[in-house]
């Protein structure tokens, strides 16, 4: 039953995604970029596509459930990345906009006018794509084995879901994702809405006696650090800085930001977008019933799907298995085309076949759709630990973009070596204290210390190596 | 551009620091929200501190959207 379901609302999204596929071959802006004519819903959906993920209906339950407080990070960091986006994304749009650009690559190609900074803000992207990506998948397989109770299998659901992915990704490009992501929103609110209120009423009489008991029973859990050692007050301050100035830095988000068809919608939607966030916290009122209904869970990440199980009917089970399901295509889709994007435009054809025609490139893209995809799920399905680092990096890694967007955008004078230097200390740097076991460093989130460092080179080096270069273009400057 | 008209725009750019003011309470204003006492609506304090400013946030930047679009609409 749960698997019919599961398995109908994953081919009516996919259908949905085919659907939204434009007439004729796309070019590169048509696919990847939709042609710079998306409207606020869309631009919404696929600026917001990232925060109702298999994350928050997952991970997020099952931090509250494990370690409480420190899970007060994510609320706090979502409604403060939309205020940076009034300030950060138009700017980026208009320059966007001036030279055609498709991807977070071609910005820093052509602002700091240097093929070498651009192949490597591409390589540097793929490689953290590529374990999110995986992280999607696992968390579909998870998903839809727990809620058809093991008769699918993980890799069955994931095989057949992420070939569905890469369809309407390859018909319909970045268009598809906006569409199917609208459907995504909508089921997702709808479920999350639905069991945050109805586990407290079924089990405990009410939100308001589920909360008393949890302030009674496990009041460790309310405040930081929760039940950890070392995510107290600097860490929560650190973390949220961290990641809400890194939040549009992924790939997968910078590029989208393309799609909008002016710079006012990122103001109006910035206002609005923090009370869509408002969900989030029907997730704490389940990762709270959890806590209470389920202590001692071997994994945290099944405390969601675990309460729904013991509260609702298996049809029931089964919606919520077909959001969680959907909610782990689309950000997968958003994050191939991405990838497929980088690839054939800013590693292929700049760095190695520089006589690619545009056409042959657009193909490259969409082909590498494929080739993406399969690299995921052999990931997920033989190798599931192999890129545990890397996902373990990425968030982090991935704000390291930031002072070289910042200095862009500013028009200062900086030299690409000067950027590049930096993003590369700020990765070394992440990398060095998570792996080895020194995060946070001093109550404070290793992402951020590196991210501290990495201003200090690029800036540094920028002003030595001012004058060797013509300025940085910037969007403060007449067209 | 005149010396007083320049300092206008400028004067009226000060709208755009309103975002400040989520950070402010989101961030800054952590070590002395970290309480579970006064619970408000059965919320534990930080928890309800942060959903209050899940609403507010938007009402300021709002406030910041109008002064902006004043001031760009005029320069």
């Amino acid at each position: 039953m749960a698997g019919a379901i599961i398995f109908g609302f994953v081919v009516l999204a996919a259908l949905i995604g085919l659907l939204a596929r434009q007439r004729g071959t796309p070019d590169l802006e048509g696919w990847s970029v939709g042609g710079r004519d998306f409207g606020a819903v869309l631009v919404w959906v696929l600026a917001a596509g990232e925060i109702y993920t298999t994350f928050t209906f997952l991970g997020l339950s099952g931090w509250v459930y494990g370690f409480g407080a420190p899970a007060y990070y994510i609320p706090a960091y979502t409604v403060l990345a939309y205020v940076i986006s009034y300030y950060l994304l138009p700017p980026i749009w208009k320059l966007g906009k001036r030279y055609s650009f498709v991807s977070q690559s071609d910005f820093f190609t052509k602002l700091y006018d240097s093929r070498g900074l651009g192949v490597l803000v591409a390589v540097v992207g793929i490689i953290f794509i590529i374990p999110y990506l995986q992280l999607q998948l696992t968390g579909l397989g998870l998903i839809v084995n727990v809620a058809t109770d093991g008769a699918v299998s993980g890799p069955v659901a994931m095989l057949v879901s992420f070939a569905l992915v890469a369809a309407f990704v390859y018909s319909s490009g970045i268009k598809g994702n906006a569409w199917v992501a609208v459907m995504k929103d909508i089921m997702m609110i709808l479920a999350i809405v639905a069991i945050g209120i109805t586990i407290p009423y079924l089990q405990f009489g009410g939100i308001a006696p589920m909360l008393d008991q949890v302030a009674e029973t496990s009041r460790e859990y309310l405040v930081l650090p929760g039940t950890t050692e070392d995510q107290g007050v600097l860490w929560y301050m650190s973390t949220v800085l961290l990641t809400s100035l890194g939040f549009f830095m992924w790939p997968h988000l910078f590029g989208p930001i393309f799609t909008a068809r002016d710079d006012g919608i990122f103001r109006r939607n910035a206002v609005a977008l923090p009370l869509y966030q408002l969900g989030i916290l029907f997730v704490f009122f389940v990762g709270f019933a959890a806590l209470l209904l389920i202590p001692n869970l071997q994994n945290p990440d099944m405390a969601l799907l675990e309460v729904v199980k013991r509260t609702y009917p298996n049809w029931f089970l089964g919606f919520v298995g077909a959001a969680g399901a959907v909610t782990a295509m689309v950000p997968a889709a958003v994050l191939t085309l991405t990838a497929a994007t980088l690839f054939a435009k800013n590693v292929l054809q700049r760095a190695i076949m520089p006589d690619m025609s545009d056409s042959t490139v657009t193909s490259v893209s969409r082909f590498s759709v494929i080739g993406i995809t399969a690299i995921a799920l052999l990931f997920a399905i033989a190798l599931p630990n192999a890129l545990v680092d890397l996902l373990l990096i990425g968030y982090n890694g991935v704000t390291q973009f930031l002072p070289g967007v910042l200095f862009a955008i500013l028009g200062w004078r900086v030299s690409p070596w000067a950027v590049g230097a930096g993003l590369l200390t700020g990765i070394g740097v992440t990398a060095f204290l998570m792996i080895g076991g020194m995060d946070p460093l001093l109550g404070i989130n290793a992402g951020f210390v590196a991210l501290v460092l990495n201003f200090i080179v690029a800036s540094v080096l920028g002003m030595i190596l001012t004058g060797s270069r013509p300025p940085a273009l910037s969007a403060s400057e007449e067209a | 551009m005149a010396f007083g008209q320049r300092t206008r725009v400028r004067g009226e750019a000060v709208i755009r620091l309103l975002g400040l003011i989520p950070f402010v309470m989101l961030v800054f204003a952590a070590p002395f929200v970290n309480t579970v006492e006064p619970r408000i609506l059965h919320l534990p304090f930080f928890l309800a501190w942060i959903t209050i400013w899940t609403i507010l946030t938007p009402v300021v930047m709002l406030i910041m959207y109008k002064g902006d679009k004043r001031r760009r609409e005029r320069s």
